[in-house]
């Protein structure tokens, strides 16, 4: 089958959403508050530990005044891996098909 | 997999950077090497990079109830070499700490030695071996692209657990707490990382597989069989 590797994949992601659609339904269901990144969980971790971070990234760099912009910079940062990807696919692409041709 | 920036006390971020550092310049220096042997591999590094970015961005759910990245490594760490994948990964992670405020500069070593060099070094020795014991091309991708992603969990829990042992039960404890929170998180995301490596690679194999029969990903005749495997 040609396209076993595809099909094997999207079945993976459409049981991977339902995963995520059930496990909401029944945490929203008990009222739990979910979904925070697991860094932000395993820096809680450390915290109640009794822990305190000595230094933080706004002594001395820049940090995302919102969770907006945080995200827009994420997306950013995916558009432009995501526009390199394609721009060297769909090269390689057009290579091949000028090479198919002139034979 | 991030260490939030402050979260590892001294010495233990020293510690990582020391034992990343050697690494990120022996990267740098290969990865001058390959770019002067061949100008062609560039696209490709390009890709590998782009992935790193792109899927390190994805802040997906999962079954704890708390949501992971991938790590992106396989490509680069299968058709570089893991010292190579080093750099682009600390790269990746320098940009995340600067502008995005995940991670940071003291925790980068730690960091950069879990996602960037032991994650890829686990990936790229295991599809090593896999290649010799004659398995299957995309399985053996799958296997090692699931292994990249993984194993960088494992040892953030590693970093955090060694930094900070429990009080009670000690290292071990701390360890298992932390692979909870990391690791468990990350065994749905690695499997569909793994399948998604193994259709790019399908997609390299089929628009240029002379870039990876030059950096010995496989040999010629390993190709022709995976190309007819692809057309069957």
């Amino acid at each position: 089958m040609k396209y076993k590797i595809e099909i094997l994949t999207l079945v993976a992601v459409i049981i991977f959403i339902a995963m995520f659609a059930y496990l909401n339904a029944q945490m929203s269901a008990e009222g739990v508050e979910g979904w925070a990144g697991s860094d932000d969980v395993g820096s809680e971790m450390i915290e109640s530990l009794g822990y305190h971070p000595w230094i933080d990234n706004s002594d001395y760099t820049f940090v995302p005044p919102s969770g907006e912009i945080e995200s827009c910079l994420f997306a950013l940062q995916a558009a432009f891996g995501g526009l390199l990807i394609g721009y060297v696919f769909g090269a390689w692409g057009a290579e091949r098909r000028l090479k198919k041709n002139s034979n | 997999m991030h260490i939030m920036e402050g979260f590892l006390p001294s010495p233990w971020w020293q510690i990582w950077w020391i034992l990343a550092l050697p690494c990120l310049i022996y990267g740098f220096y290969k990865l001058r090497k390959i770019l002067a042997e061949n100008r062609e591999y560039l696209p490709l590094l390009g890709v590998a990079g782009g992935f790193i970015f792109v899927l390190s961005s994805l802040k997906l759910p999962s079954v704890t109830g708390s949501c992971s990245h991938p790590t992106g490594t396989a490509l680069s760490a299968i058709s570089f070499g893991p010292w190579v994948t080093s750099v682009i990964g600390a790269i990746v992670l320098l940009f995340q700490a600067l502008f995005l405020a995940h991670g940071g500069i003291t925790t980068l070593g730690a960091n950069a030695m879990s996602m960037a060099i032991v994650g890829p070094f686990v990936g790229y020795w295991v599809y090593k071996g896999l290649y010799k014991l004659n398995v299957n091309f995309f399985v053996n991708v799958f296997i090692a692209a699931f292994l990249c992603d993984l194993v960088t969990y494992c040892v953030t829990s590693f970093e955090l657990a060694i930094a900070f042992p429990a009080a009670a039960g000690g290292f071990v404890a701390s360890f298992c707490a932390f692979l909870g929170i990391y690791a468990v998180t990350q065994v749905p995301l690695a499997i569909i990382e793994g399948l998604v490596f193994v259709l790019i690679f399908k997609y390299i194999i089929i628009l240029k597989p002379e870039l990876f029969l030059k950096l010995h990903v496989y040999s010629e005749e390993k190709m022709k069989e995976l190309q007819g495997e692809i057309e069957e």
